[in-house]
């Protein structure tokens, strides 16, 4: 049985470790020029000031999957109120299957407003496009990201 | 940071019939226009439906022996081949309350979010 919470970053992340070689390889671009490599010290900090939200997927105790995010008052919108910019997200292959993906987003949402979240960004990849998934759990299509490699 | 990846989902591997309909409609035949409600349907057009509806569902997962009972997980779909099963009956069948369509257990749970 797959559960969701919200847990610290340090129990988080010694858990994760297996996985984000899995989630960098199935999604990353560029991967022959921009290595995976997270900046442990910047999340631990992240946490330390309040801003860091990490949910988990685990079955059975076991890390399935995660949902990490920032969550501040927009740079450009600080009288909003705050919104959790997403950093990544993913679940195990193997535990995708039926309303997992769906019932992990509910969770990753009901517990941003329990923090007082009141918007959230999200993207996914073009070649994972998942436009039909958000969007049927009412996300719009709002913006285009683009990225180029400088060097 | 940025978004250093991103996605829980992979691109789904659809049954072929399900790939086959988005070049054109294979599966279920069209919507009856201007049939009537499920609310106010007679037994038989219920019937009818159901079956249309295990029909369409056994043809885009390939799964065989649907019934009301079967769990949503037995037919072997993730969240996007969900998506495209409910918008493929949305397509051949009728309207597909999303709120319902996402917290069903069962495929007779899916049956009563879809309005004819």
């Amino acid at each position: 049985m797959i559960c969701f919470q919200v847990e610290k970053f340090a129990d988080f992340v010694k858990d994760a470790m297996p996985l984000f070689p899995i989630h960098y390889s199935e999604l990353a671009l560029d991967q022959d020029k921009i290595k995976l490599s997270l900046d442990l010290t910047k999340y631990e900090k992240a946490e330390q000031d309040g801003y860091l939200h990490v949910v988990t997927a685990r079955d059975d105790g076991r890390m399935v999957g995660y949902y990490t995010g920032a969550i501040l008052p927009h740079l450009h919108y600080k009288d909003a109120g705050l919104m959790a910019s997403t950093d990544m997200y993913f679940l195990l292959p193997e535990s995708r299957r039926g309303m997992t993906g769906f019932r992990f987003v509910d969770f990753i949402e009901k517990s941003l407003i329990a923090r007082g979240c009141r918007k959230i960004y999200i993207s996914c990849k073009m070649h994972h496009d998942l436009q039909g998934f958000w969007e049927a759990l009412g996300y719009r299509f709002t913006d285009k990201m683009f990225t180029k490699l400088l060097d | 940071m940025g978004q250093l990846v991103s996605g829980c989902q992979h691109r789904p591997q659809l049954h072929p019939s399900h790939r086959n309909r988005q070049q054109g409609r294979e599966c279920g035949g069209d919507k009856p226009a201007g049939g009537p409600r499920r609310g106010r349907a007679d037994r038989g057009s219920e019937h009818a439906l159901r079956e249309k509806l295990i029909a369409l569902i056994e043809s885009e997962t390939g799964v065989a022996n649907v019934t009301e009972s079967t769990p949503i997980e037995a037919l072997g779909v993730d969240s996007l081949d969900y998506i495209s099963l409910i918008q493929t009956i949305r397509s051949d069948i009728g309207t597909v309350s999303i709120d319902k369509a996402t917290s069903a257990q069962t495929v007779g749970d899916l049956m009563a979010a879809i309005t004819a």
